[in-house]
């Protein structure tokens, strides 16, 4: 079982936490065990740090995103 | 009003309409340590040399130091916001500035953020901070003067469109000076300036702001600036990100003068940074690869050749000796990279010679080929004669009984002495040099009282420009010395000369 980090915006349901970690321990194929950290900076979503690897689907990283399209145009 | 509002609303609309929600897989890293403004980072097994990292969103530092799983980075700034524990991930970027004509006119750091309370600096085009000097098929020789309007440069150390010319001398010799008249005598020639003030006191870098602004040659110039205040990292990168500022104008075939000032503060902060990240040291403490520092910035000036647009960028660095000496570590290097230098002395100086240039130790290895016409024909015994009379003048010192040709010789390099003395921000134009220059040729001060030499020579510009305005303007217009030109030019200062002496009687 490896060790890793998910960081939350806001409060999820432990429901949401489960299907979290089972998605992401299909994927990796291996079990994981989540230390939650709740950080409003997210904004939205949530960021998974597994391994060296961040899995990055918070509300943040797409504002971002948007602003660097917006400044590239 | 309403109108206004919607069209800004369908415009945004237009725009997101191309954004998917894509969640985005990358790489981190863990601070492991922070001091000195040198993050210890543990992961991040695939980050670039020179990478852009970033530290929990707001704060930057660029990978320095790489090995297996861990990396070292500089961080940019000095906020202490950068924590052990705190995640860093990779930009996928190097570091670079934004480039191109909106910035003329304006002070930025190194990164392109305004330094001067004006705002946002209006540039859309980015260019990393290291780039690749142009190749060899890339160059021509140097073919086109640079007129700095100094007449002791401009005569006997002559600097062409894309040479590199070291000025280095102790503090308070008046290197900057020479530079910033250089810059303020670019202005009708439509090159283009940058200044880089490298860990210079804030308030340095304001007088030179306001000189260059109060005699209007900020308009075609960027001064990019890292104070004493900023840390080691900003200092390191300036000089980089003014060179990249005036490549810009180089690649789209202009004319680009840069000003390095100065590269032994540069030196030095690189020297901090490389013993925080324990890299071995050298010579003076300075890391192995300082040569290299210097070669890869310096090597960046250039004259493209036609096919590549016929740019050019000029360099004059600025190095400060301490007591003369000009075999320590890093004048040395200079000296090896650059095309020649300019070598200014603090006696010189203090005894009123100003601009104090030692024309003994100062040279250029270039110019030569690029110097106007009107102005090689005449200078060329100015620097054998300033080097005999500078001789002869220690032995006449003791009062030895002198014959009458080495009276001559000393009458005449008291004389030369005296008519390159200019005071500073005052630029002479081609014409006005070449109009002294022959009369000296011509042996007209000889008769002139010493104290009186200066006014003279003042008064018979001011005559010329009266008197034969015309043929002034279409010397500085060729470049050339026709014989026509000459005749007049000295026919009219005979006559001066020769008021002068019936003036006195």
């Amino acid at each position: 079982m490896s060790k890793a980090l998910l960081k939350i915006a806001g409060s999820f349901s432990s429901d949401d936490i489960d299907k979290i970690t089972k998605g992401f321990e299909k994927l990796l194929g291996r079990q994981i065990d989540f230390e939650i950290v709740e950080d409003s900076s997210l904004i939205g979503g949530f960021a998974a740090y597994i391994n060296g690897k961040v899995y990055d689907s918070t509300v943040a990283l797409q504002l971002k995103n948007i602003r660097r399209g917006f400044l590239k145009d | 009003m309403d109108n206004d509002f919607k069209s800004i609303g369908t415009f945004l609309k237009e725009k997101l309409k191309k954004f998917e929600y894509t969640p985005k897989e990358y790489e981190y890293g863990v601070v492991k340590s922070c001091a000195d403004e040198i993050a210890r980072i543990d992961g991040l097994p695939r980050c670039r040399y020179g990478e852009l990292l970033e530290f929990g969103g707001s704060e930057y530092g660029i990978a320095l130091e790489l090995r297996e799983n861990a990396v070292d980075a500089v961080l940019l700034n000095k906020s202490g916001t950068v924590v052990p524990g705190e995640m860093v991930s990779q930009t996928g970027r190097v570091a670079q500035v934004c480039v191109g004509d909106g910035l003329l006119g304006r002070i930025i750091d190194p990164i392109g953020r305004p330094l001067d309370g004006l705002g946002a600096v209006p540039s859309d085009e980015f260019r990393p901070l290291e780039s690749h000097a142009p190749t060899i098929m890339q160059r021509t020789g140097v073919n086109t003067p640079l007129e700095t309007g100094i007449l002791a440069i401009d005569s006997m150390i002559p600097i062409g469109r894309g040479q590199r010319e070291l000025i280095i001398g102790d503090r308070q010799t008046g290197k900057t000076s020479i530079a910033l008249t250089a810059i303020i005598n670019q202005k009708k020639d439509d090159v283009f300036c940058v200044y880089c003030a490298i860990g210079q006191k804030a308030s340095s870098i304001a007088q030179v702001a306001a000189k260059l602004k109060s005699v209007g040659a900020l308009d075609n110039t960027v001064i990019v600036a890292s104070t004493a205040d900023d840390c080691a990292s900003m200092q390191y990168l300036t000089p980089y990100s003014g060179c990249a500022i005036a490549e810009k104008f180089m690649r789209d075939g202009r004319d680009a003068l840069i000003v390095y000032d100065d590269l032994s503060k540069h030196a030095a902060a690189y020297r901090a940074m490389s013993l925080l990240l324990r890299r071995p040291s050298g010579r003076e403490a300075y890391p192995g690869d300082v040569f290299y520092l210097h070669s890869r910035l310096l090597e960046r000036s250039a004259k493209l050749s036609d096919e590549y647009g016929g740019g050019s960028l000029t360099a004059l660095p600025i190095v400060e000796t301490m007591s003369g000496d000009i075999s320590a570590y890093i004048p040395t290097n200079v000296i090896s990279i650059t095309d020649g230098q300019i070598y200014l002395e603090s006696e010189l100086f203090n005894a009123g010679i100003r601009p104090a240039i030692n024309v003994g130790l100062s040279v250029s290895r270039v110019g030569r080929s690029a110097q106007y016409k009107a102005m090689s024909g005449i200078s060329g015994n100015l620097r054998l004669d300033l080097a005999q009379y500078r001789d002869t003048a220690i032995f006449a010192q003791f009062g030895a009984d002198i014959d009458e040709s080495t009276a001559s010789l000393l009458r005449r390099g008291e004389r030369l002495t005296e008519l390159l003395k200019q005071a500073r921000d005052i630029v002479f134009p081609l014409s006005r040099q070449v109009a002294v220059l022959l009369s000296y040729n011509n042996n007209h001060f000889d008769g002139i009282d010493l104290n009186k030499v200066a006014a003279a020579r003042d008064g018979l510009l001011e005559r010329l420009e009266s008197s034969i305005g015309d043929t002034m303007r279409s010397i500085d217009g060729s470049g050339e010395l026709s014989e026509n030109d000459m005749n007049i030019l000295t026919q009219a200062s005979g006559a001066f000369f020769e008021e002068l002496k019936n003036a006195k009687h």
